[in-house]
């Protein structure tokens, strides 16, 4: 599946910037919610992972149930789990690069 | 003598309390092999040494404070302490354990095992320095709470840093599923608290610097450096720092996993509400129970103003939270919050204790309590601002508190009239906040686990069935839970035994149980402990342990009066829910339980109609 969000973006500071391209892995209870396993996104070049986010919630916000998708905070809610390169990453303003592989997890964690 | 294991402490502290005598025992070195620590060891002890039918809160009751060999702070999941003792709750095998520095704190103190016999004839605490114990008098501590009865303490202990088990109010009162608290953790359930208050004990605090050697220690740091690269990789590790066990109060509502309103449904519909709720007033920050944690589930937590001010303090775990609004069909986090600290003040199991409110809820709605008990008091659902009052009334044992600090099998017993029919619990332990109708299994190990319906050891069925875990038991004969839907029912008995004997065996070497949801499997664990002592041991060896203790703790809740009929579960944990996402959802319903027990006792090798071990199976296991 390919998502392409923009290939040209406008940032605040007018600048022109090209796109990239990162490949989401959806794994677990979020993989039905997503419709694939691989999905291939592009974005602006510089983006961020809030900038990931946002466009996930553009896009699949309102097919991502209430309790693993807080749509007013544009984040995951509860224990989801976001990892690039065996790393979890969690600050949205987390630079990301073209060709990254990123891996959403839904993970069980009530004790 | 025999020769000590490396990775032990190599000794046991042995306390008379009736006679002040305190006595340093030697290990067995072929005792440790057979059964390792922690559980294992522990129920070795009390199959020997417990007068059979002995009352729990006798003299001659004996509790057992238990480590593993990996109960140290720089094993992945080190910080972990098991206490045994036959349970006031249900009459049978009893376990509590906490994470926490006690565990590791005892070992650099000099022990491996506490064993606490006898009744001290006034209050008493027991230090353990370097070495060797002494016991104090401790009734300046008398009827406080738990946290000033540690204020009380830190006046009194060495400058050093002590570890603490404390008993609060409800130890003292008898309260069957009393705590005792492991500095802020819970050794919450089956009344551990009761049998140490019945001692007049009412703590114990450990210090030393002592550290155990191991027979390999190239091999240990080796194992250890995999093993945490492995945890850093974990997604698993990650979401409970992210999240704590808490953050799956939204999915475990939607999935059918949250057991509300005492059980007549699986799921309310409010969990993800809540959980914003709890982020957003109460939560201040992750932290981790014990030095050197990498998963760092704790949630450092507080109530601001309102009705319930509640000081910052380590809670809101996903148990205890969920039985103080689920359960109760309680909105208002910050009551619930608030119960869950005053529950760990008093020193009572927040599972048990929201049970049995929720018990007592129905109770009065369907008008089964005299009027003159609960005067004063509206039990309706959802009425937050009683919660507080009966965790009070229950620690105190007043007016209700004291029928429902029996728990709800023996105040169904009392008020009779079919409250039993909503008694939710398994061998008297009262059920904690995973529902069977989410996936199948669960059922299995609610009915069997040791100690009754508890939210250890059952807990990886439902990992296992909904969460689609394996712990690399694939390798051991479990099946891969990806290829199997959660409310499949046929089959699931032979997978369970493997669960339970795998999965145990954290208890048994002194871990915590979440390392291994995070990916270290037995492998791993075989490995550290082969480094620790010298032993060469696998994994298949491990498992054979689990199974050991797991038959041994069986044949104790037998000789305690324990027949198969303790292996059902209520009638409402089976059924469709009366309410809720899943009332319209036949397939959650658990059809054939008797099936999947009759598969479970074929696995196992237990006879049918017994129950018990068949002769091959206890001489396989070195059991008979």
């Amino acid at each position: 599946m390919t998502f392409v969000r923009e290939t040209d973006i406008t940032f605040g500071s007018g600048r022109k910037i090209e796109p990239m391209t990162v490949r989401l892995r959806v794994k677990g209870e979020l993989r039905g919610h997503f419709g694939a396993e691989t999905i291939e996104m592009t974005l602006a070049d510089g983006s961020t992972l809030g900038d990931l986010l946002s466009a996930l919630g553009e896009h699949w916000g309102r097919a991502l149930p209430a309790h693993l998708w807080d749509s007013a905070a544009v984040r995951f809610r509860g224990p989801v789990v976001i990892m690039i390169d065996k790393t979890p990453v969690r600050e949205p303003g987390t630079l990301l690069q073209d060709g990254q592989e990123i891996w959403l997890f839904k993970v069980l964690v009530g004790g | 003598m025999a020769e000590q294991v490396a990775g032990y402490a190599g000794r046991q502290l042995r306390v008379g309390l009736g006679t002040g005598s305190i006595r340093v025992e030697q290990l067995d070195p072929e005792l440790l092999r057979k059964y390792i620590g922690g559980a294992g060891y522990a129920a070795r002890i009390l199959s020997d040494e417990l007068p059979r039918g002995v009352d729990p809160l006798d003299p001659a009751a004996i509790l057992v404070v238990a480590t593993g060999p990996l109960s140290l702070n720089r094993i992945p999941g080190g910080g972990s302490v098991e206490l045994c003792f036959k349970s006031p709750l249900t009459g049978l095998w009893g376990e509590a354990r906490a994470g926490g520095d006690f565990g590791p704190d005892l070992k650099r103190a000099g022990f491996d095992f506490l064993i606490i016999e006898g009744r001290a004839e006034r209050p008493v605490y027991l230090l353990v320095d370097s070495g060797s114990a002494v016991l104090r008098p401790a009734s300046r501590m008398q009827g406080r709470t738990v946290s000033e009865k540690r204020a009380i303490l830190a006046e009194e202990l060495p400058p050093t840093r002590c570890s603490t088990m404390i008993v609060g109010p409800g130890g003292e009162n008898g309260v069957t599923f009393a705590t005792v608290m492991v500095d802020d953790r819970a050794a919450g359930r089956c009344g551990a608290g009761a049998v140490m208050g019945s001692k007049n004990l009412l703590a114990i605090a450990v210090t030393g610097t002592g550290q155990v050697a191991p027979a390999h220690p190239e091999l240990l740091r080796e194992g250890l450096k995999r093993a945490f690269t492995i945890l850093k990789e974990s997604p698993v590790s990650a979401a409970f720092r992210e999240s704590g066990t808490i953050g799956d109060v939204p999915s475990n509502d939607d999935g059918g996993d949250w057991p509300t309103k005492n059980w007549q449904s699986n799921s309310w519909g409010k969990g993800t509400e809540l959980f914003d709720s709890y982020r957003k007033n109460n939560f201040l920050r992750g932290y981790p129970c014990y030095r050197g944690c990498s998963i760092a589930c704790g949630r450092r937590v507080r109530v601001e103003g309102g009705a319930y001010p509640t000081p910052e303090h380590g809670g809101a775990e996903y148990e205890s939270i969920s039985c103080f609004t689920a359960y109760v069909m309680n909105e208002d986090m910050d009551a619930a919050v608030h119960s869950t600290w005053l529950c760990n003040e008093y020193g009572i199991d927040t599972i048990s204790t929201g049970s049995a409110i929720a018990f007592g809820m129905e109770c009065a709605e369907k008008g089964l309590l005299e009027p003159e008990a609960i005067r004063g008091l509206d039990l309706r659902w959802g009425n937050g601002a009683v919660l507080p009052v009966l965790v009070r009334m229950i620690a105190r044992r007043e007016g209700i508190g004291d029928l429902l600090a029996q728990g709800v099998r023996a105040a169904a017993r009392k008020i009779g009239r079919g409250s039993e029919q909503f008694a939710i619990h398994v061998k008297g332990l009262e059920g904690p906040a995973h529902d069977p109708r989410c996936g199948k299994a669960l059922a299995l190990t609610y009915g069997t686990a040791s100690r009754g319906m508890c939210h250890i050891h059952p807990v990886e069925a439902m990992a296992w069935d909904r969460g689609k875990l394996d712990w690399g038991l694939q390798a051991h004969g479990l099946r891969d839970p990806q290829s199997l839907d959660r409310w499949d029912e046929a089959g699931k008995g032979r997978d369970v035994k493997v669960l339970q004997d795998g999965l145990t065996l954290p208890d048994i070497l002194g871990t915590c149980k979440f390392f291994m949801y995070a990916g270290i499997t037995l492998e791993i664990w075989a490995e550290l402990l082969g480094a620790l002592t010298g032993w060469d041991i696998t994994a298949e060896e491990l498992l054979l342990v689990g199974e050991r203790a797991i038959n041994l703790q069986r044949l104790f809740n037998a000789r305690e009066g324990a027949t198969p009929a303790d292996d059902r579960l209520p009638a409402r944990v089976l059924a469709l829910p009366s309410f809720g996402k899943y009332a319209e959802q036949p397939a959650c319903a658990i059809r054939d339980y008797e099936g999947m027990l009759r598969e479970y006792y074929a696995a196992r090798d237990w006879d049918p109609v017994t129950g018990l071990p068949r002769r091959g199976k206890l001489e396989q296991l070195g059991l008979a």
